[in-house]
């Protein structure tokens, strides 16, 4: 399965707009109704992969969804930081 | 660097930039599950699309008087139920066994007597069906309609649930409606609920809560005749693959609307009990 080996590395290519719409939809509809959003600048890249491959089977992407939502949060990292 | 813009949460926007700021001093990250928070307040989610899981519910229903006949009064229902996420709107409950043990002390006989009795419940179908996601709108909003039958008792249960969470809060509300088939299917009995809750995720994959429970029964449908309000704790406490939540609620205020046959005028305790207490743990297959 792709969440075993689908960890993202920065230099990914960036999402087209209708990607990131999909992303976003995505991100709503299968992350934050179980749990409030995350930030991934504030996790290490290993730890947040590690949560993504758990976090991807409990609930039930498929491999082309857990990419684009690898990519999607990748992506987040090259924002700015967030004001602390 | 990437420059495409991502979700208007972490766009570099004053709005974007507090709730990032709001993210980032958050506990590391959760285990997420289909959990609910509270016991008798069902929340807006449904299942994931193929989820499945089985929850095992224990209720305790403690304390009445010797005005209504029942000393010493507890009931326990126990109450297995799989469900099963069919899309990721639809989710299907099968409660496959349902039990109830009560037992009291009957002051009306000398020596009192002890009576207990061991019933099985029937089975009950439970859909909830999501109609607004609350992670994409203001509020969260699921029809829900659970029916059951044992032979000589039925029901049919409709709700609506609503809730949202706001960063580590969740509240939830659930408007209630049952109608019960009683001794064998002659007798009618209507229920009116509210239950609501509000609840704090406290990281460390606890949350500690507050979830309040009203309960007007309306027999025949001729007039109420008894309100009670519960009120107590609600905690949550879950892992990757189960989660388990406790209430303790307490009957902080009753009324009978037709005399005092509990001689208690600030209780209800002919249709209600002095305390309810309910674990729910569920595991995912």
């Amino acid at each position: 399965m792709l969440w075993t080996t689908g960890a993202i590395t920065a230099g990914e290519a960036p999402l087209s707009p209708a990607e990131l719409k999909r992303a976003v939809k995505l991100d709503r509809q299968k992350c934050w109704r179980c749990h409030k959003p995350h930030d991934p600048r504030s996790y290490a890249r290993d730890e947040w992969n590690e949560w993504m491959t758990k976090m991807s089977r409990k609930a039930r992407l498929k491999p082309s969804e857990d990419t684009l939502l690898r990519r999607y949060f990748e992506q987040t990292r090259g924002e700015p930081e967030p004001v602390k | 660097m990437h420059t495409t813009k991502l979700n208007p949460c972490i766009k570099p926007t004053p709005l974007g930039l507090a709730l990032l700021a709001a993210w980032t001093t958050l506990s590391p990250l959760p285990v997420p599950a289909t959990e609910r928070l509270f016991t008798y307040t069902y929340e807006p989610e449904t299942m994931i699309q193929g989820a499945t899981e089985i929850e095992q519910w224990v209720t305790l229903r403690a304390g009445k008087n010797s005005a209504v006949g029942k000393d010493n009064y507890a009931r326990w229902d126990l109450r297995t139920e799989l469900e099963h996420g069919v899309t990721d709107r639809y989710t299907l409950g099968l409660y496959l066994l349902q039990f109830k043990a009560e037992s009291f002390e009957d002051p009306a006989t000398s020596p009192p007597t002890d009576v207990s009795e061991f019933e099985w419940k029937g089975v009950a179908l439970e859909n909830r069906y999501m109609l607004l996601n609350p992670a994409e709108h203001a509020i969260g909003l699921t029809a829900y309609l659970e029916g059951g039958y044992s032979g000589t008792e039925a029901f049919l249960e409709p709700k609506l649930i609503l809730g949202q969470r706001h960063g580590d809060w969740k509240w939830a509300a659930n408007f209630i409606y049952e109608n019960e088939w009683e001794d064998n299917l002659s007798e009618v009995v209507g229920i009116v609920e509210g239950t609501a809750g509000l609840s704090r995720d406290l990281g460390g994959n606890w949350s500690l809560g507050l979830e309040v429970r009203s309960r007007n029964k309306w027999p025949d449908y001729s007039g109420f005749s008894s309100s009670a309000l519960f009120v107590g704790p609600a905690v949550n406490y879950r892992k990757e693959r189960f989660w388990a939540t406790l209430t303790v609620m307490p009957q902080v205020w009753g009324y009978n609307y037709h005399g005092n046959p509990d001689d208690n005028t600030a209780l209800d305790l002919k249709d209600n009990e002095r305390v309810l207490i309910r674990f729910i743990v569920a595991f995912d297959l």
